[in-house]
């Protein structure tokens, strides 16, 4: 069978030609030995009435060949009676002389006894015929013509029941004959049956696998790209093709994950960047809708600077210097991430500014650890948290406001703390600003426009996290403390 | 889950594929059947037909003897034949009824002549006592051709043996039937004879019949003889007839042969006098028989002619093994009436006895 499966499809069409033909050929072989055997027994037949009938006719030769001798007298008549004669006894000598259980053979026998007598008749006829002995002539004739009477009726006898015999022979064979055709037209039908049925399951062992190989092929095109794979088992052209097939559907199905997967990182990446773009604008609209032109503004708060140091106004002039500054740090770190540090001054200034507005009120203590000023982190997140703070916190108390920022290392985590001990807040608020429900328009006028939810986003997309703040409240006046982790990176830190 | 669907496939596959070999296998087992049993049922109408066409298988015979009577249609020598047939089979002998298969009806003595140039081994014939006959059978002596004669003799020609019954004591046998005759007055017997003058073995029956109505002292029992014509064919019936055509009818009639037997049987009949004439007849064929059994024949005498054809045989066989045989063979005689022919009829024409 493994054998089979080797052989190309032209190998096993051809297979199925020649066997089948040869099949063919064989029953047809066969048959017409058997048809050309019966012809030649038909021949046969009526041979020995041909041979009989021959026989007769000599001895009527040599009957009429002695009688025109007998006439003539002539060396032509004599030479035509040796020949007869001649002829006559070598028919006769092929006929039967033995003892037979059998009419005809005896007949036969019988024939050849008096042909010789006859034979020798003539002869005598003849040589007195040469002798000139008239009355011998006559008497032999006489005996000569009444054996050839006798003779003639038994060969014509004995053709009658060899007719008899031949026939019945012939009927037999004729009989024979027309079995022949009937088991010829039958053997060549059940034949063309048995082939047609080879040739249908040869047939079927290369159609087959096309036919499943054109329907898989089908539910692929379809889309259908989980289909099972073709199994191969010949080796021929159909097998070769299923093959290709086979491995075309695996690697169509590894492309079509590998595409898939890289596209899904590619568009959590544009998602990503998109949202941090887009927050960063929104930042930097607030920002400048509430600063309107803040070039302008610092340079002539700059120039403002200037004149109160020229009129001698030591804090006039430092107040300008650090309004200036502080909206100058808005100008100019528009980049996405500044130090740990710069964002401190900043916070530095606007309490300064505040202090100043405010009549220092608030009192701002650091507690920071100055080995990780270094820390680079989104540019405005400190400002907007402790804005928070003065804002919601500590604003309109009895007590003496303060606020604590915090700098230091837990593991690998930068923690950055803003702690008042303000109004407090509650649970519900937390969740709600955790939560990203609180908008910036529950915020105060007053406030520099970037809300704490900005905050926060910025903060998760920059570190993608989500747990990267975290508000804690004892109670009302109990103050509020915001937490801020930064995962360190290596190199940002030194370990202690 | 892939593995298995695998699996089933393959499973499938080898499945088809042994049903793909089953059919291959099938369909040329079930083609080589046909040629097979076509060869064979072809062969053996072949060999039937072949037994028809030869016959060369045929058993070789020692010798080669052939029979020569009056009429070899008639049962009674068709009888004879196959007692010499029989008997020939266990003697190593074919016997053939000669002529029998010949197109042409030749006469005895043209038959003599053609079994004698056929150079026959041995002749069965029944003679006569005609002077043409003693010349064959003289050409037949010289050419070593023993010659037995049956029933008829030719006492002047040179033959080996005579196979027949006695006919003194055949005429005698009539006799006593005329005699048994109670029933009506006999006074006047009609012997229908052979028309052959020459045939003395008649003439011997003739004179046995009127020596045993003598003795019985019926000298008022007038016993004459009609000549039946019987050489040419059918005149045996013609004159039979004519006799019937005469005024004065006997009372009983004689038959010395199977032909004339029927025939007188026939005649009665048609000329519807059945029991006025007694008819006593020879030989039991079916014929006779059922004539017997209808009361219209009154008894047949009939020879044993399965023995006579043996005796032939044997008479010839003994000559061809030793160089002489007896003279004559004696062949008995069985009467046959309405009491015993029941057991005739049952092998009618056989001759053997019940």
């Amino acid at each position: 069978m493994g054998r089979i499966h080797k052989l190309s499809i032209r190998t096993k069409m051809i297979l199925v030609f020649i066997i089948t033909t040869l099949i063919l050929l064989l029953i047809n072989l066969f048959m017409y030995v058997n048809v050309n055997h019966m012809m030649n027994r038909l021949d046969e037949v009526y041979v020995s009435n041909i041979s009989l009938n021959e026989l007769a006719d000599t001895l009527t030769k040599v009957q009429m060949s002695m009688t025109d001798y007998l006439n003539t007298r002539t060396s032509d008549a004599m030479e035509d009676y040796y020949r007869n004669e001649q002829d006559y006894a070598g028919l006769v000598a092929s006929l039967n002389d033995r003892t037979y259980g059998n009419d005809l053979k005896l007949m036969e026998k019988n024939i050849r006894s008096m042909s010789a007598e006859y034979l020798e008749l003539t002869g005598q006829t003849i040589s007195a015929k040469r002798g000139g002995n008239v009355e011998k002539v006559k008497a032999h004739y006489e005996r000569a013509t009444e054996m050839y009477g006798y003779i003639s009726t038994y060969i014509y006898s004995l053709n009658n029941e060899q007719f008899r015999v031949n026939s019945d022979s012939y009927q037999a064979l004729s009989v024979s004959i027309h079995y022949l055709e009937w088991i010829n037209v039958a053997a060549l039908i059940l034949v063309g049956l048995c082939n047609l049925v080879l040739i249908l399951l040869l047939t079927g062992t290369m159609i087959s696998p096309l036919q499943r190989l054109a329907g898989t092929a089908d539910q692929v095109a379809r889309g259908n790209l989980e289909v099972e794979l073709l199994p191969v088992i010949s080796q021929d052209e159909v097998g070769v093709v299923s093959m290709a097939f086979n491995s075309m559907v695996v690697s169509i199905r590894e492309y079509i994950d590998r595409l898939r997967k890289s596209m899904e990182t590619e568009n959590a990446m544009k998602e990503k960047e998109l949202m941090m773009e887009s927050h960063l604008k929104d930042a930097r609209i607030k920002y400048l809708q509430a600063q309107i032109n803040p070039h302008f503004l610092f340079n002539t708060l700059n120039a403002g600077a200037q004149l109160a140091m020229m009129e001698g106004a030591e804090r006039t002039y430092r107040y300008v210097q650090n309004v200036a500054d502080f909206f100058r740090y808005n100008v100019k770190k528009n980049n996405d991430t500044v130090t740990l540090a710069e964002e401190i001054t900043l916070v530095d200034t606007y309490i300064y500014i505040l202090n100043v507005r405010f009549s220092g009120d608030i009192h701002f203590r650091k507690e920071v650890d100055e080995s990780l000023l270094n820390v680079q982190v989104p540019s405005m997140i400190l400002q907007p948290i402790v804005e928070n703070s003065v804002n919601y916190g500590i604003r309109g108390i009895e007590w003496q406001g303060e606020i604590v920022l915090s700098v230091y290392r837990i593991g690998g985590t930068l923690c950055v703390s803003v702690r008042d001990n303000g109004t407090g807040i509650t649970q519900e608020k937390i969740d709600k600003i955790m939560s990203g429900r609180l908008r910036t328009a529950d915020l105060s006028v007053d406030s520099n426009g970037i809300g704490l939810d900005n905050v926060i986003s910025r903060l998760r997309l920059y570190l993608d996290e989500e747990d990267v703040i975290s508000i804690f409240s004892a109670g009302e006046n109990k103050g509020t403390e915001v937490l801020i982790y930064i995962p360190l990176r290596e190199g940002e830190y030194r370990d202690v | 889950m892939k593995k298995a669907t695998e699996k089933r496939n393959n499973r499938e596959i080898l499945g088809s594929n042994r049903a793909l070999v089953a059919g291959c296998i099938c369909s040329v087992a079930f083609i080589l059947l046909i040629t097979v049993g076509s060869m064979i049922l072809f062969r053996e109408n072949m060999m039937q037909s072949a037994e028809l066409l030869e016959q060369s298988e045929d058993e070789a015979y020692e010798a080669y003897y052939v029979m020569i009577v009056s009429d070899h249609t008639s049962e009674f020598w068709q009888s004879v034949y196959a007692g010499a047939r029989e008997e020939g089979r266990e003697k190593g002998a074919w016997v053939e009824m000669f002529g029998s298969n010949l197109s042409t009806g030749y006469s005895q003595n043209d038959l003599l002549k053609m079994a004698i140039a056929s150079g026959v081994d041995g002749i069965i014939l029944e003679a006569d006592e005609s002077m043409v006959t003693t010349g064959h059978l003289k050409e037949a002596e010289e050419r070593g051709i023993p010659v037995v004669t049956v029933l008829g003799d030719n006492s002047q020609g040179i033959r080996k043996s005579f196979v027949g019954v006695s006919n003194y004591n055949l005429g005698r046998e009539y006799g006593r039937q005329v005699l048994s005759i109670d029933d009506k007055e006999v006074a006047d017997v009609l012997v229908l004879m052979s028309a052959d003058a020459q045939d003395t073995s008649q003439n011997i029956i003739f004179s046995g019949i009127q020596e045993t109505l003598a003795e019985a002292g019926g000298a008022a029992v007038q016993v004459r003889a009609a000549a039946v014509e019987n050489k040419g064919a059918f005149d045996a019936e013609e004159s039979i007839r004519n006799l019937f055509m005469e005024e004065t009818l006997p009372d009983v009639m004689i038959c010395l042969d199977e032909i004339t037997t029927s025939c007188v049987y026939q005649a009665v009949v048609d000329y519807n006098i059945v029991g006025q004439i007694d008819i006593i007849g020879y030989y039991d064929s079916d014929v006779i028989l059922r004539a017997i059994e209808r009361n219209v024949v009154r008894s047949t005498i009939s020879i044993d002619t399965a023995e006579m054809g043996e005796y032939c045989v044997a008479a010839l066989d003994e000559y061809r093994k030793n160089g002489y045989v007896s003279e004559y063979f004696s062949v008995g005689t069985n009467l046959i009436t309405m009491e015993n022919v029941k057991a005739y009829l049952g092998g009618a024409g056989s001759g053997q006895n019940p």
